[in-house]
Parts: structure tokens; C-alpha cells; sequence
């Protein structure tokens, strides 16, 4: 059990040295991702309705 | 209607098949799912696709619309 | 930073490789709406499936074709789980283990064996899904729940399973990012579109509460925030170089660093650990009326407690176990030592990896740790806020799926801008991550 608990505390240590990316870093990939599954689910969208009636014509 | 479907139903299966093993040929240049057996960084090789590849490729891309649309004719053509 | 964007779509040759990647996707969703022949889709959307939550999660990460059993239903699923029993057993069983050693050719018959038995699991699980769940009332007239039907479903299922592989392999190939993730991706978020309108429509007759949705958007955002500090985060290793001196010139001397990540092994533990629970649940959802198989099931149903533990259990588990496959530290302190490099205060070679090793094992909980939350805090909101029964497509699993595979393709756009001395996506920095692991 204190195995657990040295290893806990030893990451803890290890967290403490991590060198976190600065503010404005995070913003703009959040930024950047927010825009690309805004992207990606637009093309889905319209590829799903454009596919899915011309199907529906058929079958 | 009986007869057109069993032709349809026949090819589509051969093609099924045929479609399966001449993917299952091809090799992929990638490996798939990062196999991340200590595999190199993203070295981009931009050879060309080689020469027999480059058939067994045009094929897969010719049976797969083929095998596509029979399968909506499939989806079509009533079986009674 | 949209400019990013914008200039990826200046580059020729970038330009053909992001067309080549949608036409591809495109081709995928083209796949689901065609039915298996035998295949009455329109009875099958009206539920004849029942409405069990394993089909919910069947049809999740098959992208919603499952449902209407197209000739694509099940998708990336059995190359996944086949990749998971091959890479499980390559580091188990010593002849595969000594073939993984072999470079280039023992990746290649590797690959192969992957992709054989894909194929292979693909029949077993198309078999059973037609032989135990497909109801007589979801088939054509004129067609039987008999041995033809099960035969016509093998055939098309395993041609469907493997032309689906192949297109992801040629988006990996010929386009950007890794065509097999991209292709759940693409499933996973062409569901968000008809989930947040069934959402609205729920709140439109009074039965559902804006509440789920809000609480949604805003997890969304945290877990891309979150996810973007995990991954740039870098626990830097100092490096030092001894001094040489090469004819005239005094080479090295000069201190670096090695960035250890908290999560080095990205979006495929995820992937991973949601296979793992899919795999029984083909299963279990053919004995309904079997107690012990439901309760049992219970622990493998992510919409329940015991699945949720489940799950976020798995992902955790799996993201030690790839870093531990994916980040090599005996490989780097070879590299160090071979260009006279050194981590101060440890005697290079064996010091050198068992001190890496330790550190990445500490840092990795913190990775784990918080990919479990972001698994797990949607479902538990839902909860708190009877919101009711979660969509999956706005599951944490689904979340992390999402943003793991967005994070790692724009990471390859970024890398491909940047090759061509263009801005990436952040301005004065890059989105870090891991190696293009992708």
C-alpha cells in the first residue's frame, strides 16, 4: 500500500517540474480545434444529407 | 424480375470476394493503427505507387464502385 | 490563426492532400447508406433493432450505420480490435515479439497478420450480429432469416469491412492524418449534427432541458482546453553535450532538453479501451432475456455505472500500457550516448533509461488521470443534472476520440505548413505534441 502511496507522491513531485504551455499557446489550439471539428461536422453534415437523399431517391 | 435478380445477386457476390482478396493483397505503406513499435517519426516517402501495386490500386477503386452499386441494385431489385 | 487555414489551402500539393482526404471520408459516408442486401432499411430506422443501449454504442462508433446495417455497419471496429490482439500479443509472445525486432519486413508481415485477421474477425462478428439480432421484420420481402441471409451478410460484411480499411489506409497514405482514426472520427461527429437537433427537439416538447446541451458545449471546451495542456505540457529532461573539439572547431557543449509527455501515447489507448468494451457487447446484446449475461453486461454498458468505471478503468490502463509501447527511453538514451550526449548528474546508457523510464511512469498517471475525468464527467453531469440518458455522441469517450484525433491532425497539418515555412496555428509557438505518431 505505501508503495502506492511513494508513487503518488513521487508524481506529484514530477508534476510540480512539468513545464506547462503558456496561456495564449492553449487558447489558440482550442481556438484551432473548436474550428476544424466546426469544419469537419459541416462537410459531414452536408455529405450525410447530399448522400443520404440521393440514396433515399432510389431505394 | 426473377431472373435479373439472381445475376445481379451472383455477380455481386464474386465481386464481394474478389474485391476482399485483392485488398487483402495490396500492402499498405503505413502501418495502420500506429503500430508504435518504435516506428520512425513522420518520414513522408513520396515514392510513387509501384508498378504492380499501382494496378492492384486502379482495381480496388474500379471493383469497389462496381461492388458499391450492386449493392444498391441489390437494395432495389425486389427478390419475389 | 484561421490564416492557418486558409494558407493550408494555398499549398498545392497540401490543397490535394486535404481533398484526398475528405473525398475519402466522403466514400466512407457514401458506404453507409447503402443496406445489405436482404436489408429492409426503412424497417430497421423504425427501431426494429430495439432499443437496447448496445446498439447505441454499436451504432457510436460504427458512426450510426449500424443501425441500418449498411454494407459498412461495422466499420473500423474489427481492424481496431484486431490491432489491439496483435500489438497485445507482439509484446507476449516471444516469435511475434522477435518478428516486431526484425525492422521494416517484420512490420510488414505484422501489418499483414493485422489485416488478415480483421477480416477474419469481421465474418465472426457480421455472422453472429445477422444470426442473433437482426429480427425477421428488419428483412425484404422475399428474403428468410436462414442460412442464405447469414451467407449474403458474411460476403458483403467482410468485403465492406476490408474496402473500409483500405480507404483508411489510403488516407494515411495519400492523405492527412491517420485514416483509421479519421474514419471513427468522421462517424463520431456526423452523429453531433442529429444528436443536438434530437436534443432540441426534446427541449422543444418540454421533455429534455436545455441543461444537457449547455453542460455539453461547455465540456467540450474544457476538454479541448484540458486536452491541449495535457499534450504541450513537457516534463524537459536537461541533456548535455560533452565539449569536442573537431579540428579546428569546438563542437557540442551546447544543453538541451527531452520533453516528456504526460500522455506520449495519444488518441489510441482511447480507441483502444472503447474496442475492448464493444467486443463482448456484440455479444451479450444477443441474450436479452439471459439474467446472468445482462448483469454481466452491465459492466460493459458505458450508459450504467459499472460500464462508466469500466471504461475509464481501460482508458487508463491503456494509456500506460502504450506509452510503455510507443515511447522507447532505452532507444533515446542509445541516441544520446552514441552523440556524446548526456542527462547531468546520471551515467549514460542503462542509468539513463531507467531514470527516463521512471519519470515518463510518474508523468504518465497525471495523462491517464486526466483522460479518465474526461471520460468519465459527462456521464456523471448527466447524472447530477438528470439530464437523462446521454447521447453517446456526446459521451467522454466520444469527447475524447474527437479531440485526441483533431489534436493529432492538425498537429500533421501544422508540421506540413511549418515544412513549408508557413505559419502553423499558433502564432509564435507550435502545437506540440507528440511525434508524428500518426
Amino acid at each position: 500500500m505505501n508503495r502506492i502511496l511513494r508513487y503518488l507522491r513521487n508524481s506529484r513531485a514530477e508534476l510540480r517540474r512539468v513545464t506547462w504551455p503558456t496561456r495564449s499557446e492553449v487558447l489558440q489550439s482550442t481556438e484551432a480545434t473548436l474550428v476544424f471539428v466546426l469544419l469537419t461536422a459541416l462537410f459531414l453534415l452536408i455529405a450525410d444529407t447530399t448522400l443520404g437523399n440521393l440514396i433515399g431517391l432510389i431505394t | 424480375m426473377f431472373i435479373l435478380f439472381w445475376t445481379v445477386f451472383v455477380v455481386f457476390i464474386l465481386v464481394s470476394v474478389s474485391l476482399t482478396g485483392i485488398i487483402l493483397m495490396q500492402e499498405p505503406k503505413e502501418s495502420g493503427l500506429g503500430e508504435g513499435l518504435g516506428g520512425g517519426g513522420g518520414m513522408q516517402d513520396f515514392s510513387s505507387v509501384r508498378g504492380t501495386a499501382g494496378g492492384l490500386h486502379r482495381l480496388t477503386i474500379w471493383l469497389g464502385i462496381i461492388w458499391g452499386l450492386l449493392a444498391l441494385a441489390l437494395a432495389v431489385i425486389p427478390r419475389a | 490563426m484561421l490564416a492557418a487555414f486558409r494558407n493550408a489551402l494555398l499549398i498545392p500539393d497540401l490543397r490535394a492532400k486535404l481533398i484526398v482526404t475528405i473525398g475519402l471520408l466522403a466514400i466512407y459516408r457514401l458506404m453507409v447508406f447503402i443496406p445489405t442486401p436482404g436489408v429492409d432499411i426503412n424497417a430497421l430506422r423504425s427501431g426494429a433493432f430495439g432499443q437496447s443501449d448496445i446498439f447505441g454504442l454499436l451504432n457510436f462508433i460504427s458512426g450510426g450505420n449500424f443501425e441500418v446495417f449498411s454494407i459498412a455497419a461495422l466499420g473500423v471496429i474489427p481492424y481496431i480490435t484486431a490491432s489491439i490482439i496483435i500489438q497485445l500479443l507482439t509484446s507476449v509472445y516471444p516469435p511475434l515479439e522477435k518478428l516486431s525486432k526484425e525492422g521494416e519486413e517484420g512490420r510488414r508481415k505484422i501489418t499483414q497478420y493485422t489485416r488478415l485477421s480483421a477480416t477474419a474477425l469481421g465474418a465472426i462478428q457480421s455472422l453472429f450480429l445477422a444470426i442473433a439480432l437482426l429480427g425477421p421484420s428488419a428483412l425484404r420481402i422475399g428474403w428468410s432469416n436462414g442460412p442464405f441471409f447469414w451467407f449474403t451478410v458474411l460476403v458483403t460484411q467482410v468485403a465492406g469491412i476490408t474496402l473500409v480499411m483500405w480507404l483508411g489506409e489510403k488516407i494515411t497514405e495519400f492523405g492527412i492524418g491517420n485514416g483509421i482514426s479519421l474514419i471513427i472520427y468522421a462517424g463520431i461527429v456526423a452523429a453531433y449534427p442529429s444528436a443536438i437537433g434530437q436534443q432540441f427537439a426534446l427541449i422543444g416538447s418540454g421533455e429534455g432541458n436545455i441543461f444537457g446541451l449547455i453542460i455539453f458545449i461547455v465540456l467540450l471546451i474544457f476538454a479541448i482546453a484540458g486536452m491541449v495542456l495535457v499534450q504541450q505540457a513537457e516534463r524537459r529532461i536537461p541533456v548535455q553535450y560533452a565539449r569536442k573539439v573537431v579540428g579546428r572547431k569546438v563542437m557540442g557543449g551546447q544543453t538541451t532538453y527531452i520533453p516528456l509527455r504526460l500522455n506520449a501515447a495519444g488518441v489510441i489507448p482511447i480507441i483502444f479501451a472503447v474496442s475492448v468494451i464493444i467486443l463482448p457487447s456484440t455479444f451479450i446484446g444477443a441474450f436479452p432475456d439471459v439474467l446472468w449475461i445482462q448483469r454481466l453486461g452491465a459492466w460493459f454498458n458505458p450508459s450504467v455505472w459499472q460500464g462508466l468505471l469500466t471504461s475509464t478503468i481501460l482508458i487508463m490502463l491503456f494509456t500506460y500500457f502504450y506509452t510503455q509501447i510507443s515511447f522507447d527511453p532505452r532507444r533515446i538514451s542509445e541516441n544520446l550516448r552514441e552523440y556524446g550526449g548526456f542527462v547531468p548528474g546520471v551515467r549514460p546508457g542503462q542509468p539513463t533509461t531507467e531514470h527516463l523510464t521512471k519519470i515518463t511512469v510518474r508523468i504518465t498517471f497525471w495523462g491517464a488521470l486526466f483522460l479518465g475525468l474526461v471520460n468519465a464527467l459527462p456521464q456523471i453531469f448527466g447524472w447530477i443534472t438528470n439530464t437523462g440518458q446521454l447521447p453517446f455522441a456526446f459521451s467522454g469517450t466520444g469527447l475524447l476520440i474527437v479531440v485526441g484525433v483533431a489534436l493529432d491532425t492538425l498537429k500533421q497539418l501544422e508540421s506540413q505548413l511549418t515544412m513549408r515555412h508557413y505559419e502553423g496555428f499558433v502564432s509564435k509557438g507550435r502545437i506540440r505534441g507528440r511525434g508524428r505518431r500518426f
